[in-house]
């Protein structure tokens, strides 16, 4: 099985902080990894290297074997967990914008998955609600064919309703030669989808493996083996 | 580089709408009024060249707060949220920063075509004025010492907006997302190398480039300007090496967005 993401001893540190330290872990072709963790473990700094938008301290990321960078950028499709899309533009300008930079978008597909998400092209971003603007992002975000989909909490400002078409588009979409990493807090709702997960703690992976293997191994769902691995970390 | 250019003149066209609509309308509301004085004898006193030139200060305050947007909008990318946008597109460093530089480019241009145009167009029209202006505007428009004076000019600012790129890039590198550390950072990076350029700008030209020049005279065909038509002394070391700092500070701004971003 070839592997999409190859990470190796990733260590980010800020001033006074260490964001990762000694990360290692694969993400093979085809699968879709769940990354779990607390607030401040390290999941959104993974996340953004990942997408070349932070740089590591020190260790090894390859992306399709490339270190991340403009190569890796025209691969990835991040989803950062704050609205990144200009508040002047339509939801069609915004359509435009990802056509005209990334040669794998898909303009067929973003009108279809606008039409799911019962979103219009006019539409200015700066006057959508929350939710309707995640809805446009995630729109924006699927409608690349792209080899490596990096979500952070995708699912924030989504109704049950809204998730669950999400959701769909999501399973619908996905091919077997592209991988996504996810994080969300709803893992719930989304780890009948993950393939692997990995749970970050304070910049270091806690646990990981494939899902259905953690599953069997520890007798629980995932989001129980989350509560497990985290119960003391509610309490701190 | 010219999509992204693209799409940020998009992001601004309600600006220069607005911006453009009162340059034009206080243009209009001045050559009105200077129609108006012709046509009324009692009222046709004579007009000085200030009132002209009161309209290009004007164009001056646009261009200052289209600079400054061009900042505050740069250190949004890198602080604020619409940098993933930005950063996440598959350009280099340099493709982003150049794009910030050529609307730089286009808002001077905007600024010096609609100023002239607007000190032109009043000064062909102010009662007293007209008579002297008229003859030497075609003369005055193909004066190559202007066009040479405003190159150097539009040089040096582009080498201070690098700068200034460079200290918001280089601080945001070193803060992360500390925004008032790193702005502080930024500033005394800028503070810093407009300083050391200073400096060492004096002292080569005191040192090694002693008398070394550009002569030219810009105004030689305004001589209703009273500001003489002899030629005036451009200091050319220190402008000079103000523009290689600008390049240098591009070309690190261009590296450090490729190898230590940090947003």
């Amino acid at each position: 099985m070839s592997m999409l993401v190859e990470i190796s001893d990733l260590t980010k540190r800020y001033i006074t902080t260490t964001a990762l330290s000694d990360v290692t872990l694969d993400v093979p072709e085809g699968h879709i990894m769940g990354l779990l963790g607390p607030n401040g473990s390290g999941k959104t700094t993974l996340m953004k290297i990942l997408a070349g938008l932070v740089s590591p301290t020190s260790g090894s990321v390859l992306v399709d074997g490339m270190a991340p960078g403009v190569a890796t950028k025209a691969i990835v499709s991040f989803l950062p967990d704050v609205n990144h899309l200009d508040r002047w533009m339509s939801v069609g300008e915004a359509g435009d914008f990802y056509a005209d930079f990334f040669s794998d978008f898909d303009r067929k597909r973003f009108q279809e998955l606008l039409d799911i998400m019962d979103l219009s092209s006019g539409q200015k971003i700066g006057s959508l609600s929350k939710g309707m603007v995640e809805k446009a992002r995630l729109s924006l975000v699927f409608s690349r064919r792209a080899r490596l989909y990096v979500l952070d909490e995708p699912f924030g400002g989504l109704d049950p309703l809204a998730r669950s078409q999400v959701l769909d588009a999501l399973v619908a979409n996905f091919r077997t030669d592209c991988s996504m990493v996810l994080s969300t807090q709803m893992v719930a709702d989304v780890e009948r989808f993950f393939d692997d997960v990995v749970f970050l703690d304070r910049g270091c992976v806690v646990l990981s493996g494939e899902a259905e293997k953690l599953r069997t191994r520890r007798g629980a769902s995932i989001e129980d083996i989350y509560k497990e691995v985290y119960g003391h970390v509610e309490t701190r | 580089m010219w999509k992204l250019v693209r799409y940020q003149l998009r992001g601004r066209r309600l600006l220069y709408t607005i911006g453009l609509i009162t340059m034009c309308a206080l243009t209009l509301y001045q050559a009105t009024r200077f129609i108006g004085m012709r046509d009324n004898p009692v009222q046709s006193a004579p007009i000085s060249m200030g009132v002209p030139l009161t309209m290009a200060f004007f164009w001056v305050l646009f261009y200052a707060a289209m600079t400054v947007i061009n900042i505050v909008t740069y250190t949004q990318d890198l602080y604020g949220d619409t940098g993933y946008l930005v950063f996440s597109l598959p350009l280099r460093g340099a493709e982003v920063l150049g794009s910030r530089i050529v609307l730089l480019v286009f808002d001077t241009l905007v600024t010096l075509l609609g100023g002239m145009t607007s000190v032109i167009v009043l000064a062909c029209l102010a009662p007293g004025l007209s008579q002297q202006v008229r003859p030497y505007v075609g003369r005055f428009l193909l004066t190559g010492d202007y066009w040479v004076m405003c190159l150097g000019v539009l040089a040096v600012i582009v080498s201070f907006m690098a700068i200034m790129f460079f200290g918001v890039t280089f601080g945001k590198t070193l803060t992360n997302s500390k925004k008032h550390l790193g702005s502080v950072f930024s500033a005394l990076v800028v503070i810093a190398v407009l300083w050391a350029s200073a400096q060492l700008g004096t002292l080569l030209e005191m040192r090694l480039f002693e008398g070394v020049h550009l002569t030219l005279s810009p105004w030689r065909n305004l001589p209703f300007l009273g500001l003489g038509t002899q030629p005036v002394q451009f200091p050319l070391v220190s402008p000079s090496l103000f523009v290689m700092l600008g390049v240098l500070a591009f070309a690190m701004t261009s590296w450090l967005m490729d190898r230590k971003l940090n947003l």
